[in-house]
């Protein structure tokens, strides 16, 4: 793995390959003093090009964690803003000796683009969300997940609910739950759902309240409000409604059964705040394992890179 | 109108049985028991507790099922109510209509879908299935919720007397209702197109007023079926009346495009040319077209391309009626006229058989809104329309049941009649 762009340049071995670093990390995480030496010395960047807390402050974080310089620039507070070229942000970021970067952008394919172009420069992207394609490390994480709990992802049932078209955490968690051996199931109204989606082989359920108990794990994407703004949405109380999940569809699921969302959550749109307090509702375990899959991820990274 | 609670037992003796799915007739007796029909028999003996109805020569079919009632509830009440569009629709044989959204304010949410039904009920003549808007007071912008409109009762969406502008929203109200498997039912208009008050051509220009490229529907069919077909969802197109139009649809026919259509009686009896002196009771819209229109439009019913007939009721006060060409509006009243005019143009003076109208009236409006027909059959429900083929009728004043009168067929002399109506444990007598 020399870049991670899409959850399909990892094979089945190396994604549990990253799970077993993962939860090494989390013993480190788990320590007093949570920090290990393994990346003195190594410089990260991360580039938001979309405003974001939770992701940048995660790989930051899983970077610090590791003794890693980690220097971030985001789209509000630097140059990006001032219409810089990506092939000259290339060249600056070549000048700057950082061993790798982080990438999110709101148009698809620029992790590839600049990965393309540091290819031969030994430096590698991670990309971390770009428009509406994938968001591999919030795959990976969610993956984990459930991993940590059933240990094997073979044939687990999983549903996902949302904006399907326009969501990259959707499009990449398929990717990896399709990799893994789980059947996944999508509910969303067909303004949600990708044209042409029924040549995939993944089910559309327009009513999944019925079939709560037949999942093992029920995953729950945000709603972007801007899409309500030009039109995709009759109101948001009618989607609470239709696809909220609410305490009374929790008590439906299996006894074991994980409730997982991205974050951050609309309280009282794409879940009621009743659902929190659930023990199979795991939004906050996904915030843990968030650090300890982007220390995993990089940490790989520089292994393939051969510099650890 | 003479409307009465049915006794325990009405026998109705000496009728002709229209059966819609071997298509045949048959001479029957049939006799009601509280409401239910009992017994179809060729023969059935009086008895004394029994009230008889002769229907010698008469036809007898299921209530018919008009897809595009105005019944400008709420808002426009002086023009017409729940209780005087629905006692017009029975006198014209419906037992089951739908009413368009286009009130003031909208059905754009599910309290007045409610509202309505509540409503109904008090009279209950016949079913009311309302359509609710497909976009927030119909300005083509906003989805309206249409789960909670179908919970309340809505049986499709349209925007009616407006076509959704954007072709972007339209393709989101489409898949968006598709996910209720609620029709939409398009008003093919290109508004930018379309900004005058008759068809446009000669007559237009001999009249001196506005006119209206028949392409202006064209255009608009065209668009939204191919809108519907590439996100799958379920279109309607509502009164058909071009030639133009019915040569592309029958294009996209051919190509196995997924629509259905109706017209409504006067595209295919009245032409621009019956336009004389002004008379705005010849003002609807889509406009009156050429005598090629409305023979296409015949022809088109008769291939099936049109599968539906529908009246597309639309009462406008007098006041408002009689005025000056350009500023009175658009529209005329149908329902106690749409079948009566269709029976005489098509059947009488036209190749249909009484199975091939009844179609246009029962079976394939049931269909596009997915609902059962209460078919002529022992155990069900008494629905029926006793329709009598020869028996000559005029249309005088005192015939029209809807609040307005604004009809171009007042005192028109038909040579077939609606006897009677059998709906809800009630006779009708019109």
């Amino acid at each position: 793995m020399k870049h991670l762009l899409s959850i399909n340049d990892l094979s089945e071995r190396e994604i549990y390959k990253i799970f077993e670093y993962a939860s090494q990390f989390e013993e480190v995480l788990n320590r007093p003093i949570p920090i290990v030496p393994s990346l003195r010395g190594k410089t990260l960047l991360t580039l938001f090009y979309e405003p974001s807390t939770r992701t940048q402050i995660s790989f930051t974080l899983a970077g610090k964690r590791l003794s890693c310089d980690v220097v971030n620039l985001s789209f509000s507070t630097s140059s990006l803003r001032k219409g810089e070229s990506l092939l000259d942000t290339v060249k600056n970021i070549v000048k700057m000796k950082v061993e790798g970067i982080i990438i999110r952008h709101s148009v698809a394919g620029v992790p590839h683009f600049l990965a393309h172009h540091l290819d031969n420069e030994n430096i590698f992207v991670i990309n971390a969300g770009d428009g509406i394609n994938e968001h591999p490390t919030q795959a990976l994480l969610d993956a984990y997940t459930i991993y940590k709990k059933f240990k094997n992802l073979k044939n687990l049932k999983i549903l996902i609910i949302g904006d399907i078209k326009h969501s990259r955490v959707a499009h990449s968690d398929i990717l990896i739950f399709k990799k893994l051996g789980c059947e996944v199931y999508v509910s969303c109204p067909y303004s949600f759902l990708p044209i042409e989606f029924e040549k995939t082989d993944i089910p559309h359920i327009i009513n999944f309240r019925e079939k709560l108990d037949s999942f093992d794990c029920v995953i729950v994407l945000r709603i972007q409000r801007e899409r309500h703004e030009i039109g995709y949405l009759s109101s948001l109380r009618e989607y609470h409604l239709l696809y909220g999940i609410k305490k009374e569809d929790v008590n439906k699921m299996k006894k074991n059964a994980l409730l997982m969302h991205p974050g951050p959550v609309n309280w009282g749109v794409e879940l009621s705040y009743d659902v929190l307090e659930d023990k199979r509702c795991v939004i906050l375990d996904q915030v843990f394992n968030g650090v300890a899959i982007r220390m995993a991820v990089i940490f790989s990274l520089f292994q393939f890179q051969g510099k650890i | 109108m003479r409307i009465e609670a049915l006794s325990e037992y009405l026998l109705l003796k000496n009728g002709i049985l229209i059966d819609l799915n071997k298509k045949e007739k048959k001479e029957v007796d049939i006799l009601i028991k509280n409401g239910k029909i009992e017994k179809i028999a060729r023969k059935i003996e009086k008895k004394e507790k029994f009230q008889i109805l002769d229907v010698k020569d008469c036809y007898l079919f299921s209530g018919l099922i008009d897809l595009h009632t105005h019944l400008r509830t709420p808002g426009r009440e002086d023009e017409e109510t729940i209780e005087t569009g629905t006692k017009a629709a029975i006198a014209g044989g419906f037992t089951k209509i739908c009413c368009m959204p286009n009130t003031d304010p909208p059905l754009d949410n599910e309290s007045l879908i409610t509202y309505l039904i509540e409503e109904n009920k008090k009279y209950n003549y016949c079913d009311l299935y309302p359509v609710a808007c497909a976009t927030k007071r119909r300005e083509g912008r906003e989805l309206c919720n249409y789960y909670l409109l179908k919970k309340a009762g809505a049986i499709a969406i349209s925007d009616d007397g407006l076509p959704i502008s954007s072709s972007r929203i339209l393709r989101l109200v489409l898949e968006y209702s598709k996910t209720f498997n609620l029709p939409y039912f398009s008003h093919c208009e290109d508004k930018e197109l379309a900004q005058g008050v008759i068809n446009e051509g000669l007559i237009s220009y001999k009249l001196g007023l506005r006119g209206i490229p028949d392409i202006s529907e064209s255009i608009i069919a065209f668009r939204d079926i191919l809108i519907a077909n590439y996100v799958k969802s379920k279109i309607h197109l509502c009164h058909i009346s071009s030639k133009k139009t019915i040569e592309v649809l029958r294009f996209l026919k051919e190509n196995n495009y997924e629509f259905t259509c109706e017209t409504a009686p006067h595209y295919f009896i009245l032409t621009e040319k019956d336009i004389q002196n002004y008379n705005t009771n010849y003002k609807v819209n889509p406009p009156l077209k050429k005598e090629e229109d409305k023979e296409e439009i015949k022809k088109a019913l008769k291939e099936g391309l049109i599968e539906v007939i529908a009246s597309d009721h639309a009462p406008h006060l007098s006041s408002e009626k009689e005025q000056d060409f350009e500023n009175a509006p658009f529209g005329i009243i149908g329902l106690e006229t749409c079948f009566l005019l269709s029976y005489e143009e098509l059947v009488l003076k036209g190749s249909f058989t009484i199975f091939e109208l009844l179609e246009k009236f029962i079976t394939n409006p049931a269909k596009i809104l997915g609902i059962e027909i209460n078919k002529i059959e022992e155990g069900k429900k008494a629905e029926i329309v006793i329709f009598s083929p020869k028996e000559k009728f005029i249309y005088s004043e005192n015939k029209i049941y809807s609040k307005s009168k604004n009809t171009p067929f007042l005192n028109k002399e038909f040579s077939c009649r609606i006897k009677a109506i059998i709906n809800n444990n009630k006779i009708f007598y019109p």
